[in-house]
């Protein structure tokens, strides 16, 4: 196997995929869609690659698959994206799961983003991927998690 | 309590501090009740943030990734096998939104095993078709509830067109209750060893047609709705 297979086939890079993709997707059908894509056009352009760090240039690819993909699809409707209750569940976890869910979904894209990057990656290597200062992850990261903590109640103020 | 001590104390929840900074945030975390609120308000944010990227779903698409992700190392060593993949993967990916009934959906990605695709030179080898007109029949009742009738129906249809292919019939009909679909192999699109393949093809139900794309390998077999 290539320098280059190795790093793209790589167990740390597909993670960083997976939660990419299903920050941007909310489903994993879409999200496993997105990502096999990512994975055929980043083989199909190996020879654009150049460098010794392949994740930002494959989050680039699926980044901007994704761009394509939402351009084809219809607008989301008003409550497109609400989770049906169950009747006989537990309706208390449910609603917890759908508000994660809203509560993320409030966030724009970059914010997701950022939130999904850092499950496993540094600030450093966010940076990387992002082109910005590691410094300003540190705050876009701040403002999404504030976002988010708001949004779920967990403040006292 | 500053935007800038807030800062601190993510980063320092994230291991991303120095020495200098560490101590800091303890000395803070220590003097300002607020400070301890904050910290514990961060964790249960971030307690929902780490729910949310190792949820089933994500466990699930782990799996599919994973498999995807394997059935691209041996190819990925050949351009010409390559060729071929991606080709078959855009040609069934064109349309992956398709109606059967209320919907059939699938997942179903391509696949290949390590080694199930059968060496090929670079120069072009027709992969011939090798079904004939022979017309395979299905009859199932239904016995089960609205509910699973969808995936009922998408297991049936995956069943009779691997029965088609065992048969080496190009066309086929899944009666389903009082639903007929009609299945058309048309085209076989790679040759994998033992004698599987992919093909290509529609399925004809209520005047509509879908596009398929049916593979067969040694363990395991796939449909995707390509229309």
């Amino acid at each position: 196997m290539t320098n280059f297979e190795s790093m793209l086939l790589s167990e740390a890079l597909r993670v960083k995929l997976m939660n990419i993709a299903m920050s941007k997707t909310f489903n994993r059908f879409d999200a496993d869609e997105l990502i096999q894509t990512t994975y055929l056009k980043a083989i199909e352009r190996q020879d654009q690659f150049s460098g010794d760090k392949i994740d930002p240039w494959v989050v680039t690819i699926l980044k901007n698959t994704f761009i394509d993909s939402t351009r084809k699809k219809r607008p989301d409707l008003p409550g497109d994206d609400l989770p049906e209750l169950s009747e006989e569940g537990d309706q208390q976890a449910e609603l917890l799961e759908r508000d994660k869910d809203l509560c993320l979904k409030k966030l724009d894209e970059t914010e997701r983003e950022v939130i999904a990057m850092k499950q496993t990656m540094s600030y450093e290597e966010i940076s990387d991927v992002l082109k910005i200062k590691s410094g300003s992850v540190r705050v876009k990261l701040f403002r999404a998690r504030e976002k988010f903590r708001i949004c779920m109640g967990f403040d006292n103020d | 309590m500053t935007d800038q001590d807030k800062i601190l104390l993510m980063s320092y929840l994230d291991n991303e501090l120095n020495a200098n900074e560490i101590s800091e945030v303890e000395s803070l975390i220590s003097n300002d009740s607020d400070a301890q609120d904050y910290l514990n308000q961060l964790k249960m944010t971030n307690n929902e943030v780490d729910a949310f990227f190792s949820s089933e779903d994500m466990k699930l698409l782990d799996v599919s990734v994973s498999q995807f992700v394997k059935t691209l190392k041996p190819v990925a060593t050949s351009s010409f096998q390559l060729g071929e993949v991606i080709s078959s993967f855009f040609f069934s990916r064109q349309l992956v939104t398709y109606s059967l009934t209320a919907m059939i959906f699938l997942t179903a990605g391509l696949f290949y095993n390590d080694g199930a695709i059968e060496e090929l030179s670079e120069e072009a080898q027709p992969i011939l078709f090798d079904l004939n007109q022979t017309l395979f029949e299905k009859q199932v009742f239904k016995t089960r509830g609205l509910s699973s009738e969808v995936e009922e129906i998408k297991d049936l249809l995956t069943q009779t067109i691997d029965e088609m292919v065992s048969q080496g019939s190009a066309e086929g009909n899944l009666v389903y209750g009082t639903k007929t679909y009609a299945i058309f192999l048309k085209e076989k699109t790679m040759k994998l060893r033992g004698g599987k393949g992919c093909y290509s093809g529609n399925i004809l139900f209520n005047g509509e047609s879908s596009s398929i794309s049916f593979c067969k390998a040694v363990n395991d077999t796939s449909l995707i709705f390509t229309d």
